[in-house]
């Protein structure tokens, strides 16, 4: 247990709880009503007018984009990662040096340079060009692996070294023992910290607006770039994000409770 | 296209500079986040009930939001209702608080940990609540929770290159000038990355010391 | 000994040593256990005896010496994918229950028993359930099998434990102090079990701090002590006629006086 509390307080424990979501959204008003002497233009983003209407249509057809790439990109990092953490197991010095390696660079490289990288020094390299989609893609898989691959690492070391010895006692070979014993459990142990990796890739994935993906930031930079109000935009863009991490946030809750289940009483 | 490295030289000066405004950044964005975080963990721990709510609140906002977002609205918004305040101080304000609620988490749990025993002891020795935590709990919460607090300030290091989205003049934004004279962008990220690699090397030896030391006061 | 004439012992092991690093764990140690016999391994904190079990079942390697499971060899000089395969297939041979149960606590009491029949002996999910249902009943417990061993005490965990090994249909059960840590309570249905698996003619080697159990039960007490077996008798010349003074002093310690 140690490993996971200490995995969670690395990663902040963002995940938020639902009495919380309420107070978020107060204090997102809140901000809003205190004004001064400013005054506000909350009608580009309100729903009553005609105009209003169309931005928030406009602001929001980056949602898919948003989620589609945080999806993709978890849906293949998180097994890269647990690949690349199972070297990082291993007795051999040289065979543990390989995740070593990737871990160690991947997570010194800032994400937005690395995507820069990939996005415009990558088709240098292999003579291809990427889509904005696809570097933006390739830049969160990767970097997601590394961090995912240091979880998966910590959880399964985390496992009692009974488990392992009693998994060897009946026979079981590395492959089986680690699919049905080990990892099953590492799992349940770290999803609390992958739901929060899951939070940041979300996040994280706003530094694609850079290269041009047309995700929720585009939207609201373009968007501003028309109609100069920032401060409502991005207001409206902060709630967006933090609707997105509030139903992750209560998705990972769920799962761990459906997992934990009877399980540990 | 081969890769030529030499074009680096011509841009040495630049790049060092962006190096510089980098560790500036993050110097001064760690101070502030770690002040502000122990503020914040003091305040939902034993500030007035009143005060807990808001500043929860704002803590989750800094953590459920990209910062880059937490960048655009403190730089843009800010001026937007007539309040300039230079773009350095944006940067260091965004990434300061951004992480300030990472750390308050952190510190909120390592006192929570300690508290009931060594308050207890404390306050029998006859000290007040503030010496009490002044000279006791925080120091010993500090102490053990400096290796996630040093993981949120490794990456506090890199998530300092946001900062170039707003016009700071750091690392990517020195090597994105140069690409844009130069047009050599593999040179220039790589370059880019390395000193981002150096300097979390000496940002880990710091730290490790930080903790030895730490680890040597139990 | 009851083992018959001109077959071979289940269990032989010569000059076996093991060392971590300058601490010498296993100096010499010679045991037999013939086929159905009963060992109990008795002696002090540290003395070797779970490092000898664990060696029995190559889950530590040895320095020197060999072991012999029903004629073949257990530790040989393999590395690799030869090594797993002859250690994985040794060890399906060999049952082995530890003091901390270590049941798995993401799969149900019936999965714990059925997962290992079907990844090492190939049987498909409903007769390897069958077969974990067999041997649930001859533990006792085959209403518990929707359970997680969470929700079990800590003496049926153990019985499940057991059936989970035997469910491997081993030649041999190797015990590393099934019942030390258990409630007193408790401690008696574990045993139950474990006598009625001496009567059904398992050979068994059991590491235990129940002396009534090795009296009644054992066919040999061998005593170890720094690594090193020092006596092995049938238990009613054991304790009334220990040789050692080293025996008799852990004899007269452990029975209270
Ligand atoms: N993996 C290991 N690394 C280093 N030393 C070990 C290891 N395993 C066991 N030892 C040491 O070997 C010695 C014998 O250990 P072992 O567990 O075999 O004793 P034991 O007779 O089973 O004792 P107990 O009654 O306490 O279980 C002990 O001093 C122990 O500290
Ligand atoms: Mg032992």
């Amino acid at each position: 247990m140690g490993t996971r509390s200490r995995a969670a307080a690395c990663l902040g424990a963002a995940s938020i709880g639902r009495k919380n979501a309420l107070v978020l959204i107060l204090t997102a008003s809140m901000l809003g009503g205190c004004s001064g002497s400013y005054s506000w233009g909350w009608y580009v983003v309100l729903p009553t007018t005609a105009q209003g209407l169309s931005n928030i249509q406009f602001l929001l057809s980056g949602l898919w984009q948003t989620v589609a790439i945080s999806l993709c990109a978890v849906a293949i990092s998180a097994p890269l990662g647990l690949l690349v953490a199972l070297p990082g197991l291993a007795r051999n010095r040289w065979i543990r040096s390989i995740n070593r390696i990737y871990v160690e660079i991947i997570r010194s490289i800032p994400i937005l340079a690395l995507m820069l990288w990939v996005h415009y020094g990558l088709p240098i390299l292999l003579g291809i060009n990427f889509s904005a989609f696809t570097s933006g893609l390739i830049t969160l898989i990767v970097s997601d692996s590394a961090f995912t691959a240091e979880i998966f690492r910590a959880g399964i070391q985390s496992i009692d070294k009974g488990q392992h010895e009693a998994a060897e006692a009946l026979g079981l070979n590395y492959r089986d023992k680690m699919r049905d014993v080990i990892v099953p459990q590492a799992i349940r142990r770290i999803l609390p910290a992958l739901g929060n990796q899951f939070v940041y890739i979300v996040k994280m994935s706003s530094i694609l607006s850079i290269v041009g993906v047309f995700e929720l930031t585009k939207k609201a930079n373009e968007l501003t770039t028309t109609i100069y109000r920032p401060l409502e935009i991005y207001t409206f863009l902060c709630l967006e994000y933090l609707v997105l991490v509030l139903i992750i946030s209560a998705g990972v809750r769920r799962l761990e409770r459906w997992l934990t289940i009877d399980r540990r009483a | 296209m081969g890769l030529d490295f030499t074009v680096l030289a011509d841009y040495r000066g630049v790049l060092a500079l962006g190096a510089w405004w980098t560790a500036v950044l993050t110097l001064a964005a760690a101070a502030l986040s770690l002040g502000a975080g122990i503020l914040v963990a003091l305040a939902l721990l034993h500030g007035p009930r009143w005060l807990a709510l808001p500043v929860r609140g704002l803590a989750g906002l800094f953590m459920g939001t990209p910062l880059l977002l937490q960048l655009f609205l403190i730089y843009f918004g800010l001026a937007q209702l007539g309040i300039d305040i230079p773009v350095l101080a944006a940067g260091i304000l965004g990434l300061g608080l951004h992480f300030a609620a990472y750390n308050a988490e952190v510190i909120r749990a390592g006192i929570g940990a300690l508290e009931a025993g060594q308050a207890e002891a404390a306050r029998s020795l006859g000290l007040s609540r503030m010496q009490a935590m002044r000279h006791v709990i925080l120091p010993q919460a500090l102490r053990d929770t400096a290796p996630p607090l040093g993981g949120n300030m490794i990456a506090l290091l890199k998530e300092s290159s946001l900062v170039s989205v707003i016009g700071i003049t750091e690392l990517v934004h020195a090597a994105q000038r140069g690409i844009s004279e130069t047009y050599r962008p593999f040179e220039f990220y790589i370059a880019a990355a390395a000193v981002y690699y150096v300097l979390n090397l000496l940002m880990e030896a710091a730290l490790g010391r930080i903790e030895r030391r730490a680890e040597a006061s139990r | 000994m009851s083992d018959a004439p001109g077959r071979t012992p289940m269990i032989e092991v010569r000059g076996a040593r093991k060392a971590f690093g300058a601490a010498e764990v296993l100096r010499g140690i010679d045991l037999t256990v013939g086929r159905g016999e009963i060992v109990a391994i008795i002696g002090p904190s540290g003395s070797g005896k779970s490092t000898l079990l664990r060696a029995i079942n190559h889950l530590e390697t040895l320095d020197a010496g060999e072991i012999r499971l029903d004629g073949r060899r257990v530790n040989l000089p393999l590395r690799g994918r030869a090594f797993e395969r002859h250690v994985n297939a040794l060890r399906r041979q060999i049952g082995m229950v530890f003091q901390q149960f270590n049941l798995f606590p993401h799969l149900s009491v019936l999965d714990n028993l059925a997962l290992a029949p079907m990844r090492a002996r190939g049987l498909d999910r409903q007769e390897a359930r069958a077969l974990a249902t067999t041997y649930l009943e001859r533990v006792h417990i085959p209403e518990q099998a929707q359970k997680y061993p969470a929700q079990l005490s800590g003496g049926q965990q153990q019985r499940v434990a057991i059936a989970r090994a035997l469910c491997m249909r081993p030649k041999i059960m190797l015990f590393d102090e099934p019942t030390s840590a258990l409630d007193p309570e408790m401690i008696k249905e574990v045993l139950d079990v474990m006598v009625e698996l001496a009567e059904d003619g398992m050979t068994m080697i059991v590491v235990t701090h129940e002396m009534g159990f090795a009296r009644e039960v054992a066919d040999t007490i061998a005593f170890m002590d720094h690594g090193r077996i020092v006596e092995a008798l049938p238990p009613a010349q054991f304790f009334t006629a220990a040789r050692t003074e080293r025996a008799q002093l852990f004899l007269s310690r452990i029975l209270g006086h």
